[in-house]
């Protein structure tokens, strides 16, 4: 291959050529172009950020108070028999993230063995108090992240049980945005990096999306979308059309928290506008055929069973459910209930039904069965303060003027009877 | 082509008129009143025979299944909205995932062609394209070696290695065509000066027709690097590479090719697609991204391939370059690596079995193919009709010539392959399934293309598209994984279409677990219902 040999000038009109088109291109393309090349070319990883604009977390306020449904008396039995009494050893952060989501971070206690609110947020979110409890018999609950922290879930001892459950009961239970976070190896955190972390971590097609829905939820609108570590944008969109996905019988606590995170999702479109008015419509068909569903299908007792999504079926054709499930379904739908607009009801006299159900069935258990069943038993407890407009922490403070805390009573260790529930 | 050919013979024969005694004596008793600039000679002919039956081999092929129908979605999605979609658009499942189209134009131009033309136009194309690959070749091959022969080998030896790459029609085949014509240019003989815009020009339309162009880069890389090795090693001075003209042309050219890829709708994030594309993860179960083996046709193939081309190598008087050693070394091992990438390395091969293969021949036979007699070329105007007669002839009988010469409309359903799903699609519609449903990966480029408007689609061949989990949750439903149903049961799946027999065992321990019925069945695909859909 012969040719005329390239002339020192052409080659630096090349060069530049090149730089220019190379610099250019690079300048002119848009920030995702940039970072997806540094991230390709330069192995610079980026962790895309949510700016959050505020500091507390959003709040949905129930809409009803109804003593029909429960009374002052019934609402202070179950909240007894719900409170957070747990040995300081071995705490369960499954447990105590319910506890708080029901109590909230303000609670506090005459009765010196229950675990406060201060305390309970402390042990999620200081990797020293885990120690405390838990030594080194079980892994940090922390994890320390590059830029963030991660909160270790799954079935391991000590360990959050849901993934992002961390997050949505400390949420709900009102924690600041700047809470430090002492993660084992960095004391530079707070609430936030933990929140980054996990809109980075979030998979939509991971099993279980209720928890990070609502923690997502109470946090980031008026903004609508994010996007992952793997590139993805996450929209809450995508979200209610997860959440609606499938089978109703799949999801965290018989599918009752699927449809209370589409709930409080609508909630915040309303004030919002988060949601597309297909994605919402979509997902207020979906509570419609929840509401359908669990109106034909609740036993003479008042209670719903876990195989509420079944219709009517589940009546004539019952199965053996563990009475434990019946409460988990009874209690999580008197939950979302409570925030629900009556379109969304059944019928008045079944949500009382089921209140007297659950009430009398909290209530005859001691509080060492309570424990055992802790996480199923807390829900009932938020969804009956619900019911009042009210919160449990706040009824409680109040309760406890009235009835204070009598040491003997406590030694008894029994449940303080509830009067009859009247139907 | 022809005219390629027509070159080849004004290069090797100053003098077309002038013929052998035997001719002339034939041909004394008519004159050839044919115009000089229109004769042809029998190698062209010959060759031109090969191209065109090759064209019609291709144009009879029926069209592969997979991919090219899912192209032809998104080629229909960007006319249909002047604009190519930011996130994956054609499956509801992989939403929000971003969407860097590297076959843009080709998906476009494939819409376009089918609109026109219907499937008789994609065939054409796919016939031309590989028709077009061998014409070079041959053209190179004759060029270098001139041996009709070798440049036989060499197409044969192609189309033998590549078979299985090119029974899918799918827009690597504009790239093949790219790289093939740049790989032709780079051996030519003598340097044109339009080459300074070809070259660059080929690189804006492969980098807009698929996302192979790295490939040619790679291609001009060997190049110069090989150039500059075998200046340094000739000249013992390192400094001489950096003075020889070929290097620094090799060196500008590369320059100017990459910088020619920017002209794209993405810029500098079409070069950060294709670099990060084969470390995606899903690709890793996909047959055709694994390892080479010998267990596969174009294993053996290429490995026959390779013992050809080392013993070429041991018995050839030609100086093997260090270009050459880069291109079979580094192509080889990337095949090895990823089987796909043998349809870049098969023509390369060729060429340099063909190339030395006709020098150990010609030393063989005292240089048979440079003797004057059989290095003579015999233009004639007779050899120019039949060429025409022979183009005609084989244009009018594929699709596309029957269609335009005679307006007949061919049978879509005999046009494409026979595990196309038409029946179920059909199915599907008559009976307005809509809503999520899951189907064998090959079938979902085909459903997306002819499915009713409102299906869901679980995976089609974008699976680099899925999100992880997705394609993770298709494996695991696919191999019969023990959560199969429940999987089914959480993405709310009342329909699954498979494709038969491959996928039998799936089909029937559906039906076993009593849940599933049979809606639609015949020999090449499978609808299945829920019994009790899931609202």
């Amino acid at each position: 291959m012969k040719s005329r040999k390239l002339s020192s000038k052409t080659l630096i009109t090349v060069q530049i050529l090149v730089v220019v088109a190379f610099c250019g291109a690079y300048t002119m393309g848009s920030r995702d172009s940039r970072q997806a090349f540094n991230g390709v070319f330069l192995n610079q990883t980026t962790y895309p950020e949510v700016k959050i604009d505020r500091k507390v977390p959003l709040y949905v306020e129930p809409l009803y108070d109804d003593p029909s449904v429960v009374t002052d008396e019934e609402l202070a039995a179950v909240l007894k028999q719900v409170r957070p009494k747990f040995p300081r050893k071995h705490m369960k952060p499954n447990h105590v993230e319910h506890a708080l989501r029901t109590w909230s971070i303000r609670s506090t206690f005459e009765d010196p063995s229950i675990v406060s609110g201060i305390e309970m947020r402390d042990f999620l979110i200081d990797h020293a108090r885990f120690l405390a409890s838990w030594g080194d018999e079980a892994s940090p609950l922390l994890v320390d992240e590059p830029v963030g922290i991660s909160i270790r879930w799954g079935s391991q001892v000590g360990g959050s049980v849901h993934h992002d459950h961390w997050l949505a009961s400390l949420t709900e239970a009102g924690i600041h945005l700047d809470e430090p976070v002492f993660a084992p190896s960095r004391r530079d955190m707070d609430v936030n990096d933990v929140i980054q972390q996990s809109l980075r971590d979030f998979r939509l097609d991971e099993r279980e999306v209720e928890w990070s829905a609502m923690a997502f939820g109470l946090w980031i609108p008026p903004v609508k979308q994010w996007q992952t570590t793997d590139g993805r944008t996450v929209s809450f969109d995508q979200l209610v059309q997860r959440l609606i996905r499938g089978d109703k019988k799949f999801g965290v606590c018989v599918g009752t928290h699927r449809v209370y995170s589409l709930m409080l999702l609508i909630r915040l479109d309303d004030e919002f506008d988060i949601l597309s008015d297909r994605a919402r419509a979509n997902a207020y068909a979906y509570l419609e055929r929840v509401r359908d569903l669990i109106s034909v299908c609740q036993f003479e007792d008042g209670h719903w069973p876990a195989n509420w999504m079944d219709g009517k079926t589940a009546l004539t054709n019952p199965q053996e459910i563990p009475e434990y499930k019946n409460v988990i379904a009874t209690g999580h739908h008197l939950e979302w209930l409570a925030i629900a607009p009556k379109e969304l009801h059944p019928p008045h006299e079944q949500i009382v039904k089921a209140a007297k159900w659950v009430i009398k069935n909290t209530t005859s258990h001691t509080e060492d069965e309570i424990l055992q069943k802790y996480t199923f038993y807390s829900h009932v407890g938020n969804a009956l303060a619900l019911w009042r407009n009210t919160h449990s922490a706040k009824f409680w403070k109040e309760w406890q003027k009235t009835h204070p805390y009598v040491p003997e009573v406590k030694a008894d260790n029994g449940a303080i009877e509830a009067p009859k529930p009247t139907l | 082509m022809a005219t390629a050919l027509e070159n080849q013979n004004e290069s090797t024969n100053e003098n077309p008129v002038e013929e052998s005694s035997e001719e002339f004596s034939e041909d004394a008793v008519l004159v050839d009143r044919f115009p000089e600039a229109l004769r042809l000679s029998r190698f062209t002919f010959f060759s031109v025979c090969i191209l065109s039956l090759s064209f019609l081999l291709f144009s009879s092929l029926p069209l592969w299944h997979t991919d090219i129908w899912g192209h032809l979605a998104y080629g229909k999605l960007i006319w249909e909205t002047g604009s190519i979609p930011a996130f994956e658009p054609l499956v509801p499942l992989a939403s929000g995932v971003p969407f860097i189209d590297t076959a843009w134009l080709s998906q476009l131009l494939g819409f376009q062609t089918f609109q026109q033309f219907g499937v008789a136009g994609i065939k054409f194309l796919y016939a031309a394209a590989i028709t077009a690959c061998m014409g070079l070749l041959l053209f190179r091959v004759q060029k270098r070696t001139d041996s009709f022969i070798w440049s036989l080998v060499c197409v044969s030896g192609f189309l033998l290695c590549d078979w299985k790459q090119l029974g899918i029609v799918r827009p690597q085949l504009a790239g093949l065509l790219c790289f093939v014509m740049l790989f032709t240019l780079l051996n030519a003989r003598q340097w044109r000066k339009s080459y300074w815009y070809l070259i660059p020009g080929l690189f804006v339309l492969w980098a807009n027709l698929h996302g192979s162009f790295p490939i040619g880069l790679g291609l001009i890389g060997c190049f110069l690097v090989g150039r500059a090795v075998d200046v340094g090693r000739k000249s013992g001075a390192w400094k001489a590479m950096f003075r020889d003209s070929v290097t620094r042309r090799f060196f500008v050219l590369l320059e100017l090719a990459a910088v020619a890829v920017l002209i794209n709708p993405y810029g500098l994030q079409l070069y950060t697609e294709v670099f990060s594309f084969s470390s995606n993860p899903n690709l890793a179960d996909l047959i055709e991204w694994n390892p080479l083996t010998l267990r596969m046709y174009q294993g053996k193939a290429a490995a026959v391939l390779a013992l050809l081309l080392v013993i070429a190598c041991r018995f050839t008087p030609r100086r093997i370059s260090t270009t050459e050693v880069l291109l079979l070394v580094g192509l080889g091992t990337a095949a090895m690596w990823s089987s796909r990438m043998i349809i870049w390395w098969a023509p390369v091969a060729t060429y340099y079995l063909a190339l030395h293969g006709a020098a150990i021949w010609g030393q063989k036979l005292q240089r048979l193919t440079d003797d004057d007699e059989s290095h003579a070329m015999h233009y004639a105007g007779k050899w120019t009709i039949v060429t025409v007669g022979v183009i005609w002839i084989c244009f009018a009988i594929t699709p596309i010539g029957s269609q335009i010469l005679h307006g007949k409309q061919v049978d879509f359903a005999k046009s494409v392959s026979s595990a196309t799903p038409i029946g179920a699609v059909n199915y599907l519609k008559e009976k307005q399934i809509k809503g999520q449903v899951f189907n064998s990966m090959e079938l979902g480029d085909y459903l997306l293309w002819d499915g009713p408007g409102d299906l869901s689609v679980f995976a089609n061949s974008h699976v680099h598209l899925l999100p992880h989990e997705v394609w993770d949750h298709y494996l695991r439903v696919i191999n019969l994984s023990s959560e199969a149903e429940e999987l089914l049961k959480r993405y709310g799946v009342n329909t699954v279409v498979l494709d038969l027999p491959r996928r039998n065992n799936l089909m029937r321990r559906l039906e076993r677990d009593g849940e599933w019925r049979v809606g639609y069945k015949d020999g090449r695909s499978v609808v299945l219902l829920r019994n009790k859909p899931i609202q």
